[in-house]
C-alpha cells in the first residue's frame, strides 16, 4: 500500500470518525433539546397550574374581602344609622334640659327680684327705729323733768325740815312728816337716776340691734344681687 | 363657746386704725392712732355709732364727740367750707360722713376675707350709752385715740360680737408698701 492510498484511507477513516463524532452529538443535542423540550413544557404546565390555583385563591380571596366589605358596610351604615339617631336623642335631650334650665333661671330671675323687695322690709325697720329712737327722747326728756321735780322736792323737803326744827317741840309732827318726805324725795331721785340709765341702755341696745337688721338687710341684698347677676349671666350662656 | 384669736382682734385693730386716719382727717394730716385702756373713759357729750354686720360677726363702732368751736374748725376745714356756714345739721352730717369713712374702710377689707358683709347708716347717741357696752355681749372691745395734727383729738371704741370662731391675719407690713391691707 501506498503512501497516497494510506493517506486516503486515513483521510477516509478520519473523515468516519469525524462524521460518526459528529453525527453522535447531533443526536445527543436532538436528544437533549427534545428532553428540554419536554422539562419545558412540564414546568409550563406545572407552573400554568399553579398560576391557575393562585388565581383561584386570589378569586376566591377577592370574594371574601368583597363578602367582608359588604358586611363591614352593611355594618357601618347601621352604625352611622344609630349613630345620627343618638346624637339627635342626645340634642333632643340637651334642648329640653337647656329649655328646662333656662325656664328655671327665669323662675329664680322672679325669685330674685322678689327677694329684693325685702328692702321695703328693712326701709320699714329704719323707719321703725327712727321711732322707737324719738320715743327713747322724749322718756329722756320727761325723765329729766321728773328728775327736776325730784331736786326740788328734796329741797322743799329740807326746807321743811329746817323750818320744823325752828318750831321745837310744836314742829316735832311736822319734822317726822318731813323727814318722811325727804326719804320719799331720795328714793324718787335713785329711782330717777336708774331710770335714766335704763334709757340709755336702751338707746344703746335699740340703736345696735336696728344698725344690724339694716347692715344685715344690705348684707342680704348684696347676696340676693349677686345671685341675681350670676343667675343672668347663666340664661345669657344657655341662649347663647 | 365662740373666741376671737389674737390676730383676729390685732387685724380689727388694724382695719379700724387705717379706716380712722382715712376718715378723720383731710389728706396730707399728720393723723396718729394710739390704743387705750380698757378702763379709758370720755368726756365728750355724743357718740357717732355706725354697725358692719356678717352671720359670723357684727361690729360696732363709736366715734365720741362734742359739738364744740375746735370740732367745727376740723371738720369745716377737712369739708373745705367755712365754719360760721356749719349749722347744727351741718356738723352732724360732717361727723356721720366720717363715720362713713372710717367704718366704710374697715367694711370694706372685711368684704375680701369675708364676702357676705353689710354695713349700716350712723346714728348719734348720748356718750353715757357706752357704760353699758356689756349689754352687747363682745369678744373684743378697743379703745383708740385719734390725734389729727396734734391739734384735734377724737376717741373712738370699737366692739366685735363674735357668732362663730374668728381667726384671720392682717400683713401690716403689706400695707406700708401698696396701701392696702393683704388678709391670709
Amino acid at each position: 500500500m501506498d503512501f497516497a492510498t494510506f493517506e486516503f484511507l486515513l483521510g477516509m477513516v478520519l473523515g468516519a470518525i469525524v462524521a460518526g463524532v459528529i453525527t453522535q452529538r447531533f443526536f445527543l443535542l436532538k436528544a437533549a433539546r427534545l428532553s428540554l423540550a419536554a422539562a419545558e413544557s412540564s414546568m409550563e404546565e406545572s407552573l400554568q397550574q399553579e398560576v391557575q390555583e393562585l388565581l383561584q385563591r386570589v378569586e376566591g380571596f377577592e370574594q371574601t374581602l368583597e363578602q367582608e366589605r359588604s358586611s363591614a358596610q352593611r355594618e357601618a351604615g347601621q352604625l352611622q344609622t344609630t349613630h345620627a339617631r343618638e346624637v339627635q336623642d342626645t340634642r333632643s335631650h340637651q334642648a329640653e334640659g337647656t329649655g328646662r334650665a333656662v325656664a328655671s333661671c327665669h323662675s329664680l330671675e322672679e325669685g330674685v327680684a322678689t327677694l329684693l323687695g325685702l328692702v321695703k322690709t328693712f326701709e320699714r325697720w329704719h323707719a321703725d327705729m327712727n321711732a322707737l329712737i324719738k320715743h327713747n327722747r322724749a322718756m329722756h326728756d320727761m325723765n329729766d323733768d321728773f328728775a327736776t321735780i325730784v331736786r326740788q322736792m328734796v329741797i322743799v323737803t329740807l326746807n321743811a325740815s329746817i323750818e320744823a326744827a325752828r318750831a321745837g317741840e310744836q314742829g316735832r309732827g311736822f319734822a317726822v312728816v318731813a323727814s318722811e318726805m325727804r326719804s320719799l324725795a331720795a328714793r324718787a331721785e335713785k329711782l330717777s337716776t336708774s331710770y335714766r340709765n335704763s334709757l340709755y341702755e336702751n338707746d344703746l341696745i335699740t340703736t345696735t340691734t336696728f344698725q344690724d337688721l339694716q347692715a344685715g338687710g344690705k348684707m342680704i341684698v348684696g347676696s340676693v344681687t349677686g345671685l341675681g347677676l350670676i343667675n343672668k349671666k347663666t340664661i345669657e350662656s344657655l341662649s347663647a | 363657746m365662740t373666741t376671737i384669736s389674737d390676730n383676729a382682734k390685732n387685724g380689727f385693730d388694724y382695719m379700724l386704725t387705717q379706716g380712722a386716719k382715712l376718715g378723720l382727717g383731710a389728706s396730707g394730716d399728720a393723723i396718729d392712732v394710739t390704743i387705750l385702756p380698757q378702763d379709758a373713759e370720755f368726756a365728750e357729750a355724743k357718740i357717732a355709732i355706725l354697725t358692719v354686720s356678717s352671720y359670723l360677726f357684727r361690729i360696732f363702732v363709736m366715734i365720741y364727740f362734742t359739738q364744740d368751736q375746735l370740732t367745727k374748725e376740723h371738720f369745716a376745714r377737712v369739708n373745705k367750707t367755712q365754719v360760721a356756714d356749719m349749722d347744727d345739721q351741718a356738723f352732724i352730717d360732717a361727723i356721720c360722713e366720717a363715720g362713713n369713712m372710717v367704718v366704710g374702710t374697715l367694711n370694706r377689707e372685711l368684704a375680701r376675707i369675708f364676702p357676705h358683709i353689710g354695713m349700716s347708716t350712723p346714728n348719734i347717741i348720748d356718750r353715757r350709752c357706752n357704760r353699758n357696752l356689756d349689754a352687747l355681749h363682745c369678744g373684743h372691745i378697743q379703745h383708740f385715740e385719734i390725734t389729727v395734727n396734734q391739734a384735734m383729738t377724737f376717741h373712738a371704741t370699737m366692739c366685735v360680737s363674735e357668732y362663730d370662731d374668728l381667726n384671720f391675719s392682717v400683713d401690716t407690713a403689706a400695707v406700708e408698701d401698696t396701701g392696702e391691707l393683704e388678709m391670709f
